[in-house]
């Protein structure tokens, strides 16, 4: 009966011990999945646009001209609107 | 005798231990047996704490998922004043580091009942001198902060939220709803120490993401090119707005001026606004794409018809209208690239006004397009059965009808996709951890016939290669767009400003298969007011840029005039000596630099030299037909002649640069025809 007794004494207060490092474990999780929030809203303030603008302008950067960014695809066949509507604009009018 | 003592002596101490086991047997049974309810309660109330958790808002991403609001958990102190034995020495202690004054925390302390909050959201520094202190009775709960770290960057998009974390304004307000989330409850076991050991919690439903249309690249060049053109111009106010054509998504909303949601109540409420929405405006000639496509869709008129445009003048119902400019004869395509109020209000007139309502309305005009930003203003326009005999020809040139810039770009945009209207859209997509949410879809309307649209999208290309809005041409691209200067109304006197204006350009590059279309909006430009002189060069910077970011290939040839840094400054090759400096070609080139940075004051500075591909529009004035003809065909440009005798008019003027193989427009007439001064109108 006594032995009973301890035993059920230590269980319980294993227990207890087991309890504490839970919630111990609990709080390093949640300290972490802060920390990785924080860490987000850094990387997220040092991509701004406006810091990133404003470092590229200390070290001599500018916005690219057009045609200084090649694009994808190469260079299309010029296509203007203004082309396909001149033949029919030069019959209303005098040559 | 001495064999009964030692008997006795056990007997009493037999006696004495069963006594005294009694007395603790039945101490502990009264304990256990009839005060086991108020101890209970006791240890409860020592070990136990419940906890509401605060949700966690939702964040709100950029298209591409970069984060623009996002929510950090903070400490906040708590006081159990049931635990605190000497209230004001907590508070002395506290008020130190919460610089907070120690009578308010002490009468917080005493009038409270249960555990009250004595500061929000505190740094970590904060929280830590405080926790090395050791209160008993103080605690911490975790409470959400909203930060916005972009700052500035689409604030009065997204809004800002309250010190409850409600939202007010912009997104945070229209959809807080799903973005706050629920609250959850958490009990807490803790030991004499203060070491919780137990819980148990009903979890707090985080609030739904949000994904938005913006970009947050598209945004900033936006609000950069927005913040140098006010700065340039000293304009009071305005707005840029980008657009995809195709879906009626918003790229970008920028304005001016704008606010810093971190700290939203150090600014006053005007600033918060979203001028995009909310702010309505006489559109001017802008509108005259509307007018014109009202025309041409209805048979009334076709882009080479000519109109007699009466020198400027003209009357309706009894009031007198004037031109910007006194225009003779021009096609119904000049009429709008050189907007003529006179040609559009008679093209208005032969559609009449109920079917031009009708057309008006086609174009989403005087409605709520249904964005999901809060505060949308619908504008204004007269149901037709209210309009006076000389409305038709106010409406026509873009006055007696106000719009938000969000309502003029989609309509622009449905003329650049091919005739369907798009309702304009800010939310992409909102979703939980588990789900996306429904989301309602972007409406949409047949606005006008696809071969109506392609005749209007190339009327407003000449409008940019020979019209008012020469200075929005794009390097590399085609591009199509309408400038206009509307007055406006004096709230002194009632009547039109003759000194505060909008100056506005809206337009959309490619002319075929367009990507984006953009609006550039300036209220009240200090100095030069035209929507062409002012609102033109920021929509070419604006584009070029947006169409470079979204690698939409150029489907004409960049200028070789446009040299880049590199060429400028070509690196030696090793050994080489450097060429002499021509220092007439040097002041030349320095020259060329600063008439070039003037002409694109705030932009990347593009390098333009004398080339062969560049002509200069030469004075034709008094020349004939033949001789203009001539000309012409020297200089590589196409001529467009109308009328007889000798060149009275020109368009471009002359001194003008332009490329080879542009459209020059000449009319002739009478020898000895003046040109009358610039009159007053609603402008180009």
């Amino acid at each position: 009966m006594a032995s009973c007794l301890l035993f059920y004494a230590w269980q319980h207060f294993e227990c207890i011990q087991i309890r504490y490092h839970i919630e111990q474990l609990n709080s390093q999780r949640i300290q972490a999945s802060e920390l990785n929030q924080q860490l987000h809203l850094e990387v997220a303030t040092l991509r701004a646009p406006k810091r990133v603008d404003a470092i590229a302008s200390r070290l001599g950067l500018t916005v690219p001209v057009p045609g200084q960014v090649p694009p994808p695809d190469g260079l299309g066949e010029p296509v203007l609107a203004q082309a396909r509507g001149m033949a029919s604009t030069a019959q209303a009018i005098r040559p | 005798m001495e064999q009964r003592n030692p008997r006795l002596r056990w007997l009493v101490v037999w006696v004495l231990a069963v006594v005294w086991m009694a007395v603790v047997v039945g101490r502990l049974s009264y304990l256990q047996l009839f005060c086991y309810s108020e101890y209970f309660a006791k240890a409860q109330h020592q070990q136990q704490r419940t906890f509401e958790i605060s949700p966690k808002r939702g964040t709100i991403y950029d298209r591409k998922g970069r984060e623009l609001a996002v929510s950090l958990p903070m400490d906040s102190a708590f006081a159990d004043p049931t635990d605190i034995t000497d209230a004001g020495m907590v508070a002395r202690l506290l008020s130190r580091v919460l610089n907070i004054p120690a009578d308010d925390l002490e009468t917080k302390i005493r009038q409270a009942h249960s555990p009250v909050r004595l500061a929000k959201k505190l740094s970590p520094q904060t929280v830590q001198r405080i926790d090395d202190m050791n209160l008993r009775g103080v605690f911490f709960q975790k409470e959400n902060r909203r930060m916005y770290p972009q700052r500035e960057l689409a604030a009065n998009i997204l809004g800002y939220v309250d010190v409850d974390e409600k939202g007010i304004g912009g997104i945070e307000y229209s959809l807080d709803k799903q973005i706050r989330g629920r609250p959850g409850r958490m009990m807490v076991v803790a030991d004499g120490r203060r070491h919780w050991y137990d819980r148990t919690e009903s979890a707090a439903d985080p609030g739904a993401s949000v994904v938005l249309s913006i970009d947050q690249t598209l945004q900033y060049i936006a609000e950069k090119e927005l913040a140098h053109a006010i700065q340039d111009t000293h304009a009071k106010s305005g707005a840029i707005v980008i657009q995809d054509p195709n879906t009626g998504e918003l790229l970008g909303v920028a304005n001016y001026p704008t606010f810093d949601p971190n700290d939203a109540g150090s600014y006053p409420d005007d600033v918060r606004t979203d001028r995009a929405v909310s702010a309505a405006y006489e559109p001017g000639s802008t509108f005259k794409v509307i007018t014109m496509t009202g025309a041409i869709e209805n048979g009334i008129t076709n882009p080479n018809e000519l109109i007699d445009c009466q020198m400027g003048s003209i009357v309706v119902a009894g009031r007198l209208i004037h031109d910007h400019k006194p225009y003779g004869i021009l096609s119904v395509r000049d009429v709008l690239a050189n907007s003529s109020d006179v040609g559009s209000i008679k093209i208005a007139l032969r559609l009449g006004a109920p079917k031009f309502y009708d057309v008006i309305r086609q174009f989403g005009i005087g409605q709520l397009t249904g964005i999901e930003l809060p505060g949308e203003n619908r504008g204004l326009l007269r149901p037709v059965e209210n309009w006076t005999p000389s409305s038709i020809g106010s409406v026509a040139m873009g006055q007696e009808v106000s719009v938000t810039p969000i309502q003029i770009i989609s309509a622009i945009s449905a003329v650049a996709n091919g005739g369907t209207y798009n309702h304009p859209r800010i939310v992409h997509q909102i979703r939980t951890e588990t789900s996306d949410l429904p989301h309602a879809g972007a409406d949409s309307h047949k606005s006008t016939d696809a071969r109506t649209a392609a005749t209007v999208r190339s009327m407003m290309e000449t409008v940019i290669l020979e019209g008012t809005g020469k200075h929005a041409k794009l390097d590399g691209y085609t591009a199509a767009g309408k400038s206009g200067t509307a007055q406006k109304i004096d709230p002194a006197t009632g009547r039109y400003s003759k000194t505060d204006y909008v100056a506005s350009f809206v337009g959309f590059a490619p002319v075929n298969d367009a990507a984006v279309t953009i609006l550039v909006m300036l209220d009240s430009p200090v100095g030069a007011h035209g929507g062409g002189d002012v609102s033109g060069p920021v929509f070419k910077r604006v584009a070029e840029q947006v169409l470079a970011y979204l690698d939409v290939p150029h489907d004409v040839p960049v200028p070789t005039n446009i040299e880049t840094a590199k060429n400028i400054h070509p690196v030696p090759r090793s050994g080489a000596q450097k060429p002499p400096v021509d220092e007439k070609s040097k002041e030349s080139f320095e020259a060329a630099v600063a008439n070039k940075k003037r002409a694109q004051s705030g932009s990347a500075p593009t390098i333009a030299f004398e080339d062969a591909a560049v002509v200069v529009v030469p004075n034709l004035a008094g020349q004939t037909v033949r001789a203009v003809s001539e000309t012409c065909s020297r200089l590589g440009l196409v001529p467009g002649l109308i009328g007889n005798g000798v060149a009275v008019e020109q368009s471009p003027e002359s001194g003008t640069r332009v490329l080879r193989g542009s459209r020059l427009t000449v009319r002739f007439g009478r020898q000895g025809e003046l040109v009358p001064a610039a009159a007053h109108g609603s402008g180009n």
